[in-house]
């Protein structure tokens, strides 16, 4: 396995977990608005909490 | 620091007017309803601070849907200390209604009136001056559209707000025969002048708050009051007191308009209704129009910079990473890690985005242009017929794009019944996730006909969305759908800007999402796909997590025609979201040069492919949507309800197609 693979292994594993703890954080806050929709940005509190 | 309550009628330009303060890029809309709930932003001015709130368009303080209570019992917060009202212009006499009713409220208020250029367009202006004097509050003409008008408004609401000078109230009220009637009740209960109103006019909310804090018997003096004033009137109180106002308006209006407006001529806009809201012009020529855009979207057209992308995508993309990465010695882990798992999870999705932004630049033009309220029109007659208010539209359409916003939406719809009832049948529609799905199995079952299958696929959802409400108008929640008053907004020329953003958002968006969720689920897939249960990695992928997950959930599918492990997975990670199924689909049936579209086939016969589609249109919406129907419905029990039908009727439907499918088809 060269560097680059070791690097490209970790990333991957980075990214997994971080999406699994931002899940967590939304689920937790029963936050699921414009990051989950398709980027619209229609007025709600979604929108509300992205101006912020 | 300075808040700042951003009210006005529906569609008076509101949140343009918002987004220019707070430079924000909050979704504008040519039709009423766009703002469902309040937004929250801020501007910085000679070094103080200004919170905009955008409310949602309001025709009165007396309300009747959810998202008026809302802007009504906001402005009675204390932390507001100025209502902007934003007054359309061109439709000065209707607007100002609220205006008369804000300036009761008791806070500083400051009205911004918009859409000069419509009005000089008319050839007509009106008297800031005589405005001012006879209203008692500050008025500033603005184009919002055009960015005009702003830095005089900013002014404007600085000198206001850093004023020493007390709220003036209107004295319309004050100077008629009612004023002795509202003071009585204000002595009686100290209350507001703004509630002894509302009472006397028969408010339900300020009846509902009155009684949590006074008697029965104290409401017998404020009902003995609005008896005297009907025998004095001859007319209900609510009537005397809304005569007061227009007869203050009409008299305003003629003091400050430059000449009076021939209503007998009809106006641009009326000439372009009596063709495209013709009895029976109308919904031929809006099937001519989205038959258009579909065909363009998913015609030859969009079939070219499907192919191209693909090909750019999947086979030069993936064979270049390839070469590179042998160039460079990496081990054949991480080689399929990216080209069989990230590369295709994640590319295939992205190949859509063209034919995604065609169909939406065209549903941008329909908004924008004004004739996605004339669609609401046309179809308010056929929603009725099937037990929903006509402003279901406005939720039924938004989930076009998404269902978040659209379940959200709903909060437009007068009773709860209607709520009920479009919240539940909202997700049938297709959500822009979905489409990438129809886009992929269209090409490989149907080629040469791809724009009538996902017209089909589209047309589906839409169906399946008015039997349902039916059934459920007819069953659970009997009653009668609520009146639907619609403001056709005038006609206008698409805005660059609104357009350009809407397709920026939607572009952006698309690849936030590719990052946030395709990636990640990509990588996940990979992984269990290549993995057995103890942990070893694996090249035969039926012995693989995946598999064995699959292989468990398979057969409640085969009865549909697709028993398969790999297509049950799919339709269990597109739950995170919809798109995801094409993901799961990419990286567990593209091999080699080959990608999805060419080894669909191999996997799903073109009735089980339609089978398959059916219950992917109509099965349970993802996680975010699942989320807002909670919030919505405020209740898990009704959200996991509505999920639970959704699924069910999708399962049998999808069961229908198969089985009476698999009659004719051997």
């Amino acid at each position: 396995m060269t560097t680059l693979d070791i690097i490209i292994i970790i990333c991957a594993g980075l990214i997994v977990v971080a999406s699994i703890v931002s899940a967590v954080k939304k689920v937790k806050n029963n936050d699921f608005g414009c990051d989950n929709c398709s980027g619209c940005k229609n007025a709600g509190s979604c929108a509300s909490k992205k101006n912020n | 620091m300075y808040k700042i309550a951003l009210l006005g009628n529906p569609n008076s330009g509101k949140t343009t007017l918002y987004n220019i303060l707070t430079k924000s890029r909050a979704k504008v809309g040519n039709w009423p309803g766009v703002t469902v709930d309040y937004i929250e932003g801020n501007y910085s001015y000679n070094n103080d601070k200004y919170v905009v709130v955008d409310l949602p368009g309001i025709y009165s303080l007396s309300p009747y849907s959810a998202e008026e209570i809302v802007t009504r019992n906001f402005l009675f917060d204390d932390s507001v200390d100025i209502i902007l009202n934003i007054v359309d212009a061109s439709n000065f006499e209707r607007n100002l209604y609220l205006t008369t009713q804000l300036l009761e409220v008791g806070k500083k208020v400051v009205v911004a009136l918009n859409m000069q250029d419509v009005l000089q367009k008319q050839g007509l202006s009106l008297d800031t001056k005589v405005l001012e004097e006879q209203l008692g509050c500050s008025v500033v003409s603005i184009s919002a559209g055009n960015n005009e008008g702003i830095k005089e408004l900013i002014n404007t609401i600085e000198k206001v707000a850093k004023s020493d000078d007390s709220a003036k109230t209107s004295t319309i009220l004050k100077e008629s025969e009612i004023y002795d009637h509202i003071t009585n009740l204000t002595h009686e209960f100290k209350i507001s002048d703004f509630t002894a109103c509302k009472l006397l006019e028969g408010d339900t909310l300020a009846k509902k708050e009155f009684s949590e804090k006074f008697s029965e018997k104290d409401y017998e003096f404020v009902a003995k009051e609005i008896d005297i004033l009907k025998s004095e009137h001859d007319k209900s109180p609510d009537i005397y007191i809304a005569d007061l106002r227009f007869n203050f308006i009409v008299d305003l209006y003629d003091k400050a308009i430059s000449k009076k407006i021939d209503y007998t001529k009809d106006s641009q806009s009326d000439k372009l209704d009596k063709i495209f809201t013709n009895k029976y012009l109308g919904l031929p020529i809006f099937a001519l129009l989205m038959g258009f855009v579909f065909y363009l979207t998913f015609g030859p057209f969009g079939s070219y910079l499907l192919d191209t992308a693909d090909n750019l995508v999947n086979v030069e993309l993936v064979s270049y990473v390839e070469q590179l990465l042998t160039s460079l010695g990496s081990s054949d882990f991480v080689i399929s890690l990216i080209t069989v798992g990230i590369i295709p999870g994640v590319g295939m999705v992205i190949t859509f985005l063209p034919q995604i932004l065609i169909l939406f630049f065209f549903l941008s033009i329909f908004e924008d242009t004004g004739y996605m309220a004339r669609i609401a029109f046309m179809m308010d007659g056929f929603l009725h017929k099937v037990g929903l208010s006509g402003k279901a539209f406005v939720p039924l359409i938004t989930g076009f794009g998404c269902s978040v916003p659209a379940i959200m939406s709903t909060r437009t719809l007068d009773s709860a019944r209607d709520r009920k009832i479009a919240i539940i049948i909202t997700p049938f529609m297709s959500c822009g996730a979905k489409l990438p799905v129809y886009i992929v199995f269209a090409a490989a079952f149907f080629p040469g006909h791809e724009t009538l299958a996902v017209v089909s696929f589209y047309m589906l959802g839409v169906v399946v969305a008015l039997l349902s409400a039916l059934l459920l108008k007819n069953t659970m929640f009997k009653g009668e759908e609520a009146p639907f008053i619609l403001e056709l907004p005038p006609y206008r020329l698409p805005k660059a800007k609104n357009v350009g953003l809407a397709l920026w958002d939607k572009a952006s968006g698309f690849f936030v999402r590719a990052g946030k969720i395709l990636l990640p689920i990509s990588i996940v897939i990979w992984l269990l796909q290549n993995f057995d249960t103890s942990l070893h990695m694996t090249a035969n992928i039926q012995e693989s997590m995946l598999a064995s997950v699959g292989a468990f959930i398979a057969p409640i599918f085969t009865p549909l025609g697709f028993g398969n492990w790999e297509s049950s997975v799919a339709l269990l990670t597109g739950l995170v979201a919809k798109e995801v199924v094409v993901s799961t689909l990419s990286i567990l049936y593209a091999t080699g040069d080959a990608g999805l579209i060419d080894t669909l086939s191999a996997h799903f016969s073109t009735l089980s492919a339609i089978s398959y589609l059916t219950f992917v249109v109509l099965y349970m919406p993802c996680v975010a949507a699942l989320a807002a129907m909670k919030k919505e419905f405020n209740s898990w029990k009704y959200a996991l309800s509505a999920v639970a039908y959704q699924t069910t009727t999708a399962y049998v439907v999808a069961l229908l197609v198969y089985q009476i499918g698999s009659l004719f088809i051997s």
